[in-house]
């Protein structure tokens, strides 16, 4: 798939099954460069010693379970991008690997094998593309100076305590300066999107989640380098998972939460904002893509697999969202 | 244990406590009656004593100075007998009976003892006869009778200082000796002397008794100008109609106390009646009081009791649909773990199988297979017939596990129940969290209703993996006493506080946060161990961990 590579992407699979370890290994073998681990430890030795792409954990082992091993691995190689692999959903160690381990796709077991390989693809270009970025990233950081609206905090549709715990967060927690904006209602943040570009979105989800699914894909088809944090008391699983793998969250803040949680959060997603505003808008947005595969968000991985192979000075300027149009 | 019937406790208590009440109050109505009867008896008593003193008391003051009237009267009438008479012709008569010799006659205060009455009766009537012929005598008889004609005076005696009769208007009398009456010898003296004689006494001289009420007086006789008596006069008057009148006014006076005392007797009795019946009356309404009270408080009891009973009715409602709740949660959670059990055995053997189909495929193609995707194929084979038969254990211990499509009760194995337990149980608890096994061989088949107690165990198991914070184990075991089987689940997880170690078996007591349990888990567990005869026991060392054994009878014949 990636014809000009001198070598096949190298995925870490952890598993505490062999059987499932070997079953990996034989369907991926003949894209990706497979390793094997049976424990998040020895996993955690392999990702110290070598570079990899992806790597593709269990979320139910013995010893340091799936969500645990992500957050270490993000800090051991942050450019590995990273999948979950679950047997059941359990809410909570998907929130956990999402809003510690930052994972990029949470699929389940059993799985579809193409569809598995086709994440790890993505997963394994997104990887590619991050490093190509990262290394450019160092010299760019100082010219791209932050902007206004950089550290203005869009809040969506709060009620009353989640509303003052952010007022909280943004008022004494958060040690940059972070201007709050409130929209009540959809009509309002629309407004105040059309308006001004806040850095970071929080959006309290309110009532089902297939509304709000579908109000963040929106927003994120405009807004593609905002991260969002979505708020809810929701244990709606499903919905986590389209949420999680369209990529259109960046942190899931499960409510209640006290003031100190949020403003982390917070801080979080606007130092993600800070990253992505000195990144290449199309390599900062990489993650709004779909298991659903309609030809719109099949746009990014197209196009970044198209600027992969053009020089870097052009993938930092060309108009993105022109092309993406013409493909709708 | 008997639960609280409020109605019934109430209605016993008060009742006997109304009966109490009822039977004091008639009690002390009865004493207050028979006071008043006492008081009213002593007091009617009282009154007509009172009443009959004061008539007789009265009466008799009458009576006295009646005669004390009558003597003043006769003493009048003596002085005015001696004034008038005297002179012309009783002066004469007495110097006539002076000198008459009396002293052949035997005197009666001299001999009287001696003389025999026949003698004396005979003195007395020849000295009769001597003194009614004295001449003087006929004038003086004349005139003393026209003197009392017609007077109040029916009989007038005189006598000589010696005590003889000399003169007496019934003539017989005449010559008598009356020395020893004490009238006379009072008057002889100077003294008047008045006796009042009730109807039907004997008169003093042994005369018949006289059918009237008569005043005699002993009045003595002074002639005019002398201060010496010269004679005893007694004059009788007639008091019958004074003395009757007075009876008949004491009768009345007494006939009306009697019936002012009886009539005041009447209207005490009505007043008590009254009384009484006010006094009934009352304790009537008190005790229609009391009632109503005790109505009023059943009624209140009744609605408290109903109100409870709805409430208590409610909780066992809630609690059960707390119950199932649990078990759904732990349901769920079962298959959550079950379910990734089978996943990963799924996962693998259908990407084994796809995979397997394409090196068909290939092989297909070329007619041969490289030797390495044989050996490749060998091995898919051989990990989803593995997987296959991993699926198939979960599925049999989850089969053992609920046992659904059998008898509730029967001869168990609890070994190999409790094992499948804990193989669900593997799936469900972290990872981290070690279960280890130690059963007891000896252990005997047992009538239990084994999907309960599995139930029971899981609940202990998913209890002890909660308590595990970090990396720890729990130990799962059985063993055979002499009279019961005993289960035990010890983790080392933080332990509970030995305060707090009687009210872990209570139903919603719960030390996980709001939200994450109801509570009921160990509740449950004792009640299915009740059921089945036996006990629960805990012990428990903070910070060190908890062992909870479950304790199941053995039947009688059992044997190892």
């Amino acid at each position: 798939m990636i014809p000009n590579s001198e070598r096949l992407p190298k995925v870490l699979c952890v598993d505490d099954e062999p059987s499932l370890l070997r079953s990996l290994r034989w369907l991926l073998r003949r894209e990706f460069d497979v390793a094997v681990a049976s424990s998040g430890r020895e996993a955690l030795a392999l990702l110290a010693a070598d570079r990899f792409d992806v790597v593709l954990s269990d979320q139910r082992m013995p010893g340091m379970c799936g969500s645990e091993f992500l957050s270490l691995a993000q800090q051991v190689s942050p450019l590995t991008v990273r999948l979950l692999l679950t047997g059941y959903a359990d809410f909570s160690a998907v929130v956990a690997a999402l809003n510690e381990g930052d994972v990029f796709r949470y699929i389940s077991k059993p799985w579809d094998d193409n569809k598995l390989v086709r994440c790890v693809q993505e997963a394994a270009r997104l990887s590619r593309v991050s490093r190509l970025a990262w290394s450019d990233f160092a010299d760019t950081v100082s010219e791209a100076g932050p902007s206004d609206s950089r550290h203005e905090v869009l809040l969506v549709q709060p009620d009353a305590d989640f509303a003052r715990g952010c007022a909280e967060a943004c008022g004494e927690k958060v040690p940059m300066q972070a201007r709050l904006l409130v929209a009540h209602d959809l009509a309002d943040a629309l407004t105040l999107l059309s308006q001004r570009s806040p850095g970071v979105m929080v959006l309290q989800q309110q009532g089902d989640a297939r509304g709000t699914v579908e109000l963040v894909r929106a927003i994120r088809r405009k807004r593609r380098r905002m991260p969002v944090v979505l708020a809810s008391d929701s244990h709606d699983i499903h919905a986590l998972q389209q949420f999680i793998n369209e990529g259109l969250i960046h942190r899931y803040l499960y409510l209640p939460a006290d003031s100190g949680h949020i403003a982390r959060t917070i801080v979080g997603a606007v130092d993600q904002h800070t990253t992505r505003g000195v990144l290449p808008r199309h390599l900062s947005a990489p993650r709004l893509s779909g298991p659903t595969q309609s030809p719109q968000e099949r746009a990014p991985a197209a196009t970044v697999e198209a600027l992969a192979r053009k020089p870097r000075w052009l993938a930092n300027w060309l108009p993105l969202a022109r092309r993406e149009r013409r493909g709708d | 244990m008997q639960p609280f019937r409020l109605t019934r406790h109430f209605m016993l208590t008060s009742f006997a406590v109304f009966l109490l009440f009822a039977v004091l109050l008639y009690r002390l109505d009865d004493l207050r009656r028979d006071g008043l009867h006492d008081i009213q008896h002593e007091e009617n008593t009282a009154i007509a004593e009172l009443l009959a003193g004061l008539v007789s008391l009265s009466t008799e003051s009458v009576r006295r100075d009646l005669l004390v009237l009558h003597e003043q009267g006769n003493l009048d009438t003596s002085r005015l007998l001696a004034n008038l008479l005297w002179d012309n012709s009783l002066s004469s008569y007495f110097d006539d009976v002076s000198r008459l010799d009396l002293a052949d006659c035997p005197r009666a205060s001299a001999a009287g003892a001696a003389a025999s009455p026949q003698a004396n009766l005979t003195c007395q009537r020849q000295l009769n006869q001597q003194l009614t012929l004295l001449p003087a005598f006929a004038a003086a008889d004349a005139r003393l009778r026209d003197a009392v004609h017609d007077s109040r005076v029916f009989r007038l005696k005189l006598f000589d200082m010696r005590g003889v009769i000399v003169y007496s208007t019934e003539r017989e009398q005449i010559g008598e000796d009356a020395s020893a009456s004490r009238g006379w010898i009072a008057a002889s003296q100077g003294r008047p002397w008045s006796h009042m004689s009730a109807r039907g006494e004997p008169h003093a001289h042994g005369a018949a008794p006289e059918r009237r009420d008569i005043l005699s007086a002993y009045l003595p006789l002074h002639a005019p100008g002398s201060r010496q008596p010269v004679a005893v006069v007694e004059i009788y008057t007639d008091a019958t109609t004074i003395v009757q009148r007075l009876d008949d006014a004491a009768a009345a006076l007494n006939s009306s106390a009697h019936e002012r005392a009886l009539a005041m007797n009447t209207r005490l009795d009505q007043r008590r009646q009254a009384l009484d019946a006010a006094g009934t009356g009352l304790t009537l309404v008190a005790l229609l009081l009391t009632l109503m009270v005790y109505l009023l408080l059943l009624l209140i009891v009744r609605r408290a009791a109903r109100l409870v009973d709805q409430q208590s009715l409610q909780m066992q409602h809630s609690r059960a649909h707390l119950v199932q709740f649990d078990k759904m949660v732990m349901l769920g959670r079962m298959v959550a773990g079950v379910a990734h059990q089978l996943n990963t055995p799924l996962a693998y053997c259908q990407t084994n199988l796809r995979l397997l189909g394409e090196l068909l495929a290939r092989c297909t193609a070329d007619g041969a297979l490289p030797a390495q995707d044989r050996s490749d194929a060998r091995q898919m084979l051989d990990d989803t017939l593995g997987g296959v038969l991993m699926m198939d254990e979960l599925v049999r211990h989850l089969r053992g596990f609920t046992r659904l499509d059998q008898a509730p009760t029967e001869h168990v194995d609890l070994n190999a129940a409790i094992a499948s337990v804990v193989y669900i149980a593997r799936s469900v608890v972290p990872p981290h969290v070690h279960i280890d096994e130690r059963y007891d061989e000896r252990l005997p088949h047992l009538n239990v209703h084994v999907a309960r107690l599995n139930q029971a165990v899981l609940n202990l198991l998913m209890n002890a993996a909660q308590a595990i914070a970090g990396t720890g184990s729990v130990t799962v075991g059985t063993h055979r006493d002499t009279h019961a089987v005993r289960i035990t689940v010890a983790d080392t997880g933080s332990g509970i506080d030995p305060a707090l170690h009687e009210r872990v078996f209570e139903p919603f007591f719960t030390t996980k946060p709001s939200g994450q349990g109801t509570g009921l888990g160990l509740s449950v567990v004792r009640e299915i161990v009740e059921q089945h005869g036996g006990r629960v026991d805990l012990s428990s060392q903070p910070g060190q961990g908890t062992t909870i054994t479950l304790h199941l009878p053995l039947p009688a014949g059992a044997h190892p």
